[in-house]
């Protein structure tokens, strides 16, 4: 038996280690309990007392923070965990009401992603609520798992695939902040797609090229290839998401997926914002307008597309969303960037699913 | 997982940890506030341990 002072800490930290939680969760749990010890034992009155019990397991986001905490190790470590959501219903909401409350809130975007998720509610052994579950089928997880694959080498960081709802947290938005979070999400993960995508692009040509068009794009492919410059067609692949051995007969198909990729994007975040209703400026503010502009789109027509390299419409660096993909900097993100990210995958697994490609 | 954490719990003897220091502090903690407490220390573990576990084993988990 740990005799010391800081042997609660010890103690409660080992318990997490045990369980096969890293020592730095195990750390800040440990420390948040043992607080709360001290602040148990050193509280005068029952009220005080029942005060802290209620703070704090009423405390938002902490397990949240936690679980995200934990998955950005897991990344770092190599392995993907699978989405997953789990939904606790708060007693004090009814069971219908929660019910159809869920079903808006995981069917809305994800109705444009990867269609609606069936929910099951099953009884918990532990304290007999409800929980309700939107299934991730066999499918879902291959398409996640598939444009994990895919895109890794460019989205890597935006694997965060945990994202764990309880009734804390939950209760801590309203339904339309809540929905805000979601569609700003949607906003700069779709952005982020276009933007990232535009900028490997023109990094790999913008060298040789002031301007730029499709054909001149594969005439250069082709010199490439000729010149046994095979990496310079990869890096382009890869810009556009697609993670396969380029061969020389693939190059016109490649044009065509650069040009349905970005009629793609560029159609779907119009169905997006039309779908959750989001207003012109809004997503003016978020730099859509300047990027639809620079990639020449019309609202109408997509099929014919000019990539060009237009000085007027370059999206400046302070408008950008600042979306850098660096873990370190990401673990000191608010949770809503955490999602934006999350999110950014799931639209990323949409397009890389396609059935046009 | 829960039955696990308690039994953890026990091993640990967080029980005997919490008293010892609320003498220090010169607090008290009473049967009932520290009942509730290991509950407390249950519950975040029993939270967070699934997760954990999931994602190194790297398969979905049908919840």
């Amino acid at each position: 038996m740990i005799k010391s002072s800081d042997g609660l800490k010890e103690a409660i930290a080992k318990i997490g280690k045990q369980g096969g939680l890293n020592s730095r969760m195990s750390l800040r749990i440990a420390e948040d309990l043992a607080d709360i010890c001290e602040r148990l034992a050193t509280s005068k009155t029952n009220v005080e007392k029942e005060r802290l019990f209620r703070t704090v397991m009423g405390q938002v986001g902490r397990r949240l923070k936690y679980s995200v905490e934990d998955t950005l190790d897991t990344i770092c470590e190599g392995s993907y965990p699978n989405d997953l959501f789990f939904v606790e219903r708060p007693v004090s909401i009814e069971r219908n009401k929660y019910e159809t409350y869920i079903r808006s809130l995981v069917s809305d975007p994800f109705r444009y992603i990867i269609g609606p998720v069936e929910i099951l509610a099953e009884k918990s052994k532990e304290t007999g609520e409800d929980k309700f579950f939107p299934v991730f089928t066999a499918f879902h997880r291959r398409l996640m798992q598939h444009a994990v694959g895919c895109l890794k080498h460019v989205f890597e960081p935006l694997s965060i695939g945990v994202k764990r709802w309880t009734a804390e947290n939950l209760a801590a938005y309203d339904k339309l902040e809540y929905l805000e979070i979601w569609r700003k999400a949607i906003c700069y993960a779709v952005i982020e797609i276009l933007d990232m995508n535009w900028l490997l692009i023109t990094e790999n040509t913008r060298r040789k090229y002031d301007y730029i068009t499709m054909d001149e794009i594969d005439d250069e492919v082709g010199k490439a290839l000729a010149e046994r410059e095979k990496h310079s067609v990869q890096m382009m692949a890869k810009a556009l998401c697609l993670d396969r051995k380029i061969r020389e007969t693939d190059v016109r198909a490649m044009r065509r997926q650069i040009e349905t990729a970005i009629a793609i994007q560029v159609r779907m975040i119009d169905e997006i914002a039309r779908s959750l209703e989001i207003q012109t400026a809004e997503l003016s503010s978020l730099g859509f307008e300047k990027l639809r502009k620079r990639f020449k789109c019309g609202e109408e027509d997509f099929s014919i597309l000019k990539l060009r390299r237009d000085p007027e419409v370059e999206l400046p660096a302070k408008d950008r969303p600042d979306l850098r993909l660096d873990l370190g900097a990401l673990k000191e993100r608010p949770v809503e960037t955490v999602f934006t990210l999350a999110w950014a995958k799931i639209v990323a697994a949409r397009l890389a699913t396609c059935p046009m490609y | 997982m829960a039955e696990l954490v308690r039994q953890q719990i026990n091993d640990f003897h967080i029980r005997e940890l919490v008293m010892e220091k609320a003498r220090e502090l010169g607090g008290m903690i009473t049967a009932t506030d520290l009942d509730r407490f290991i509950d407390m220390v249950a519950r975040e573990f029993a939270d967070a341990l699934p997760t954990a576990a999931q994602a190194h084993r790297g398969s979905p988990r049908r919840l």
